[in-house]
Formats: C-alpha cells, structure tokens, sequence
C-alpha cells in the first residue's frame, strides 16, 4: 500500500530513507510503500510529522493529512492527474511562507461559590468572552506579518501563514505582549510546513 | 482518567504538530482513499490535552458516563 507524505514542486529531489517521489504533471507526490498501514497512535503520527518537518526545510510542501493511504501505484497516478494542477498553484501561492500556532488563553477565574445554575452560566459566559477577547487581541498582533490567518476549531489557537523571516518577528511581538498582559498565556511554536493552509487553489 | 494539560515548550510543539497532521493537511476523498482505523481516539486526545480545565471536566464526564 501507498502512504502519502507530502506534495511538491516538481523537480525537488526526495531524499529521505524510504520515501518515493511520483511525478505528477507540475508537482511530486512523496510516498512511502509499506506492507501495514500507519500506525494510529500519537508516536507514529510525531514521527511521520518529523520526516515532513524535515522535507519542508528543503523546500514548499503540502503535507497530506496523517493516515491518507492508497491500495497501489494506479490509484497514486490517477490522483495526481486529477490534483496535480490545483495542488501546484496552491503550492505557489504557499512558496516561502510557513505556518506558526499561537495558542491563547485568558486566565481562568475561579468558578463560583454560590452553586446555583444562574451563577455557573454567568461564569461560563463571562469566561468565554474573556477567552475571544483575548484571542482577538492576539489576532491584531500578528496581523502585520500573516499572508492568512485561521483560528482553529478550538478557538484557542491561531494559525498564521507567515514568510519565513517575518517568523521571529511574530514570536518576538506575541513574547512582548505576553510580558505585558499577565492575564494571558501565549506560546507560539512552528514555524510549520503549512498543515491549515491546504485547501486546494482554484485558477486565478 | 488522567488528563494532561499544556505544559509548554517542546511539549505544546509536539501536540501541534500531532493535531495539525490529523486535523491539516490535505485532504483526499474518494473511493481510492484507505480509512485508516483509531486516528480519531489520537485526536481525541489531543483535544482533552488542549482543551482548558473546565472543559476537560465536562469531556471527561461525558466519557465516563457514555
């Protein structure tokens, strides 16, 4: 069986033990052939996601989503004719930017003393604004440097599709702000390949 | 049930990088695409490990008496 890894232009040379490079059209589809499929456990999706991280350094990419399997080699060219082009022009529009997490939280607030159902929902509501005022906040921060921006369906964290070097001045602006708002707890990492940012392109 | 929250660090790197494979990427559908078993029990607990106190309470409670 074919596990997919990864999309790139075409004509970047894969060089990682045991991933394969299939030419489709204007890209590269990064496989690997295994006899089992992925394992579904949280060490096997970090270890696929480090051998991505380390094909992204080299180069755009698109990461497929962790389990994306196909029975064979026919079934590998027949998605690349149908995806080829869309995953390149997505590929070019991806060229030199990369994608940091910045997770947000407002403090919590002790819950209250009075136990009844009105207090509790009170609590819960004022929670929840503090929490996307908050997120808010740091979405204006690092608006200056993000090409996109998606809060994830958490709603705890934003995605931010970033030029490479814009990347520290990000972390730079979240880590000042952070110093100056004690209520809040922010932490960036990435810089990722762009795993929130690969919908397919539709021609411009 | 043990619950983790996030620490920092290293740590919160490697549960993004964990829930952006699961939850990222692209997508492929269709009849060609394998389903791959049990990556939905990983995502679910990324979700505890991310998702703040007074959510895992209620997520945790839901388990148990599900």
């Amino acid at each position: 069986m074919i596990v997919l890894y990864a999309v790139v232009p075409r004509g970047v040379e894969v060089v990682a033990p045991g991933l394969c490079g299939h030419d489709a059209g204007p890209v590269t589809v990064v496989y690997e052939e295994t006899a089992t499929p992925p394992s579904p456990s949280r060490d096997a999706v970090a270890e696929h996601g480090r051998r991505i991280v380390a094909l992204a350094d080299r180069g755009p990419l698109l990461p497929m989503r962790y389990g994306t399997t196909l029975p064979g080699m026919a079934e590998l060219r027949s998605i690349g004719v149908d995806h080829g082009d869309a995953w390149r022009r997505r590929l070019d529009r991806l060229a030199g930017r990369r994608e940091l997490v910045v997770h947000v939280a407002a403090a919590d607030v002790a819950p209250p003393v009075d136990g009844s159902g009105r207090a509790y929902l009170q609590w819960r509501l004022r929670a929840v604004r503090r929490q996307d005022h908050a997120v808010e906040k740091a979405r204006e921060l690092v608006l200056p440097w993000a090409d996109d921006l998606r809060l994830l369906p958490d709603r705890r964290r934003l995605a931010v599709l970033a030029r490479i070097g814009d990347a520290e001045r990000v972390r730079d602006a979240v880590a000042v702000y952070a110093a100056a708002h004690p209520d809040l707890e922010l932490v960036v990492t990435g810089p990722w390949p762009p795993f929130s940012f690969c919908e397919e392109a539709e021609p411009s | 049930m043990t619950v983790e929250r996030v620490p920092s660090g290293e740590d919160v790197a490697l549960v993004d990088l964990v829930d952006r494979l699961i939850g990222g990427g692209v997508v492929l559908t269709g009849d060609v695409v394998l389903s791959l078993a049990g990556v939905d029990l990983v995502y679910l607990g990324l979700r505890l490990v991310l998702a703040p106190a007074h959510e895992v309470g209620v997520l945790a409670r839901s388990r148990d008496s599900g």
